[in-house]
């Protein structure tokens, strides 16, 4: 490695350049764009943006404000907006890499041209790493917005520490404080830049802690730009589609005592400071910190080659240890030749890699150390936590490459610039990302979530009720009502949240829409539907809130109702006891019975089997419909053991209809493995009319619905999963809160 | 100084409005407004000179 003396200048920073160089990040993710929403968060952050909603907690408001604007771009879809928001935030952050390493490169190389490479290499690999890269394509979080706010606040922090005693040098720091307390407002994470502005103060200016004016500015500033919380308590006492944690204490309509109340005041905070997911204790470790430490490296392989399948990962592996090296080499070469901005960065890599993976404390995660049995598992891969983490080790690993070519350079015996051109070749290594990745994190013409949407709406009849379980059965739907108008007559309720308070009240307040049969399937034109006069619950908000969390009961129960007599094994649910989302969802099906259908989706696993309602239960489509009586086998209801009955005609009228399963095929690869159990609802719903037909008696049939499942299957590799366990899809993983507190099984 | 009074003005009158707005259900011109405030005034207001 090169250990030429620092030049005792610093160029004026190449702005046009790192413009540039933002602007070809940003067409590279405007060609791998999502068209529509995704797996996931995102559609809860498409529909919190599109309605000025509250998503989960903290809320993230400066987010949903950005969302909001952005919503009202013309350009594309309503969902393209958003991505394009996450696309944009994600550029912006490379082009301030490229300023980062090219005032690094300042102190050594002395060629401007070289410079400029070396910082296109850190625009280019911080962009193209997987998760920013695949992150940046599509609104999943709204990390890529803190991702910005980091480099932002980076670049200024590198400003001040050039000239700490300059004219405009309090300026920047109050102007940096604002900006963190701005980026809190976009997600709690946004904090982590501090520890790092903190350190470069102290090793630049340490005296600067003591001026308390400017320290008193510093912190208004701060507080000046954590006030878009102000939005929550306001947009929730208007009761927008998406109100997560109801932040308000206004019942009906929005008022001055009721927005300066005590209840809001609590609503609000437990929302800011995310009360729903309990307290963490990290003196108790969710898994040892080596394996927390084993999950991050896990993430960083995946950055230079998302190898899905595992089918590269000796290549895999080699790639993340030479991009390793070049990042620990890049950041040997930034302490060396430009020690003002690594006091900065250096600590900022240290916060967001070494004291995130501490402070998460993860369980082990989703795809690490698939042999490993009888630990606990997050229910997602979290690499998107790690984003910050890894586009900041890019730029040190563009550092640390263009330190390699320099030192090729040194070495051939030619003309200074031949030298360098000459070494060019080994820069290649900085598009490895860009090639090995594109398949995977591009996610241009992906509609499969999209069309899930639309296809589990369609198989409930005009005005019922759908329990689903978890986010992805159930976000996707939100978008697809909220955002798109499909289907708004029907009440999407997820268990995870009927446990909540807030979610039952909002459930019964939420206003249902007349059914549009002109764009709904053709299997609901054959009658008229009416428009119920009454409230899915006419429990008052007092009864609904007094609904226990769970009862200690644990032996069978019968529920009794109309023509419904049903065992409910406490041992069969999930707790071992009812909780209290299985009290609600007894209580829908109560008040609804014969005035709206009731319908489980199928990706709840068995939680039909587990409420006794089996012999109630007739499959029509995605969902299964919950009879008033027991249903009876005839030439179109036919039954599947363990299942219950299948409409035949209704699920086959459905089946044909649906979109998702030619998305599924087109797109040939299903990269979020964890979400892959939405693809095998349908190779398990394919196999059960495969099986229904059998019996009906229509081999042949019965062999053409199978092939299509299958070619599902073999689309996102989960045939092995079938043959394993037959016709019952896997339950949907969900990462919404239970609510507290949920007994265990004793 | 000036310069810095006027943008910290009109970023005030910005914020207020914005959540005036906000308050009273509008949903397409108080988030301009805030986002104008937050992203773009306060910033330039804390740095003019």
């Amino acid at each position: 490695m090169a250990s030429t003396p620092a030049l005792d200048h610093t160029p004026r920073p190449s702005y046009a350049a790192a413009g540039v160089a933002g602007l070809v990040v940003l067409a590279l993710y405007v060609l791998t764009l999502a068209p529509t929403t995704a797996m996931w968060d995102a559609s809860e952050y498409i529909t919190a943006a599109y309605t000025l909603g509250i998503p989960h907690p903290p809320g993230n408001p400066l987010f949903v404000l950005l969302g909001r604007v952005a919503t009202l771009l013309p350009l594309g879809s309503v969902a393209v907006r958003v991505n394009l928001l996450a696309a944009a935030s994600s550029a912006m952050a490379a082009a301030i890499w490229f300023l980062v390493a090219e005032r690094v490169l300042a102190q050594w190389f002395e060629l401007r041209w070289p410079r400029l490479v070396g910082a296109s290499l850190a625009a280019l690999l911080s962009a193209t790493a997987f998760t920013v890269w695949n992150q940046s394509v599509v609104n999943e979080k709204v990390y890529t917005v803190s991702l910005a706010f980091f480099a932002i606040v980076s670049w200024l922090t590198v400003l001040w520490c050039d000239d700490p005693d300059g004219r405009r040098a309090d300026r920047l720091l109050v102007l940096i404080a604002y900006l963190i307390g701005l980026g809190y407002a976009n997600h709690p994470a946004g904090f982590l830049v501090a520890p790092a502005v903190g350190v470069a103060v102290l090793a630049r200016r340490p005296r600067t802690v003591l001026r308390w004016r400017l320290v008193g500015a510093a912190l208004l500033a701060l507080g000046l730009g954590l006030t878009p919380f102000a939005l929550e308590p306001i947009r929730a006492a208007h009761h927008p589609a998406l109100n997560e944690g109801e932040p308000t204490g206004c019942a009906t309509s929005i008022g001055f005592s009721c927005t300066f109340s005590k209840t809001t005041a609590q609503r609000l905070m437990a929302n800011i400071n995310r009360d729903q997911y309990g307290k963490t204790d990290l003196s108790v470790r969710q898994a040892p910190f080596s394996a927390q430490l084993g999950m991050w490296w896990l993430y960083f392989k995946w950055q230079w080659l998302r190898d899905v399948h595992g089918d590269q990962q000796g290549m895999q592996a080699a790639l993340a240890l030479l991009f390793f090296a070049l990042g620990v080499a890049g950041g040997v070469v930034h302490w060396r030749h430009d020690r003002a901005s690594f006091w900065f960065f250096g600590p900022l890599v240290f916060t967001v890699t070494l004291v995130l993976v501490y402070y998460m404390n993860f369980k082990y995660g989703a795809s690490q150390d698939p042999d490993l049995a009888g630990v606990e598992r997050e229910v997602r891969d979290r690499d998107y936590f790690y984003l910050w983490s890894y586009s900041a080790w890019s730029v040190w690993a563009a550092l640390g490459l263009a330190a390699l070519w320099r030192t090729l350079a040194e070495r051939v015996q030619v003309g200074s610039v031949r030298r360098w051109v000459m070494s060019a070749p080994v820069l290649l290594l900085g598009a490895m990302p860009l090639i090995g990745n594109w398949r995977q994190a591009s996610r241009a013409g992906e509609t499969a979530t999209r069309e899930w949407a639309h296809d589990l709406l369609n198989s409930i009849e005009p005005y019922g009720i759908l329990i689903t379980l978890g986010d992805n059965d159930t976000f996707p739907l939100w978008y697809a009502q909220e955002v798109e108008g499909v289907r708004r007559d029907v009440t999407v309720a997820v268990t995870s949240l009927l446990n909540t308070d807030w979610y039952p009240r909002g459930l019964v307040r939420r206003p249902i829409e007349a059914y549009d049969a002109a764009r709904g399937p053709a299997v609901y034109r054959d009658r008229t539907w009416r428009l119920p006069a009454q409230p899915i619950l006419t429990l008052s908000t007092a009864q609904l809130d007094a609904i226990p969390q769970y009862v200690e009961v644990h032996e069978p129960q019968l529920f009794q109702h109309g023509g419904i007599r049903a065992v409910v094994d406490p041992r069969r649910l999930e707790y071992g006891v009812p909780i209290r989302s299985d009290l609600i969802v007894l209580e829908l099906l109560k008040e609804n019975l014969g005035i709206r259908p009731l319908y489980i989706s199928r990706t709840t696993g068995g939680y039909v089997q587990a409420l006794g309602l089996e012999p109630y239960a007739l499959v029509q489509g995605l969902a299964t419909k919950i009879q008033g009586a027991p249903v009876t086998s005839n030439a179109d209801t036919i039954p599947i053991p363990g299942i219950g009955h299948v409409d035949l005609p209704r699920s086959l009228a459905l089946w044909k209809g649906f979109g998702a399963p030619k998305a599924i095929i087109t797109r040939g690869d299903w990269v979020d493995r964890p979400s892959v159990s939405i693809a095998t609802t349908y190779v398990g719903t394919a196999l059960l009319l495969g099986e229904a037909l059998e019996r009906r008696g229509l081999p042949a049939e019965a062999e053409r619905i199978r092939r299509e499942g299958v070619d599902v299957a073999e689309a996102t590799r989960t045939l092995d999963l079938f043959l394993a366990r037959g016709a019952a899809p896997p339950p949907v993983r969900g990462d919404a809160p239970k609510g507290t507190p949920i007994p265990m099984t004793p | 100084m000036r310069r810095a009074r006027t943008l910290y003005s009109i970023a005030a009158a910005a914020l207020v409005l914005g959540y005036a707005a906000l308050m009273r259900g509008d949903v397409t011109i108080a988030p301009v407004l805030l986002v104008a405030s937050y992203v773009g005034l306060v910033p330039l207001a804390l740095l003019a000179d």
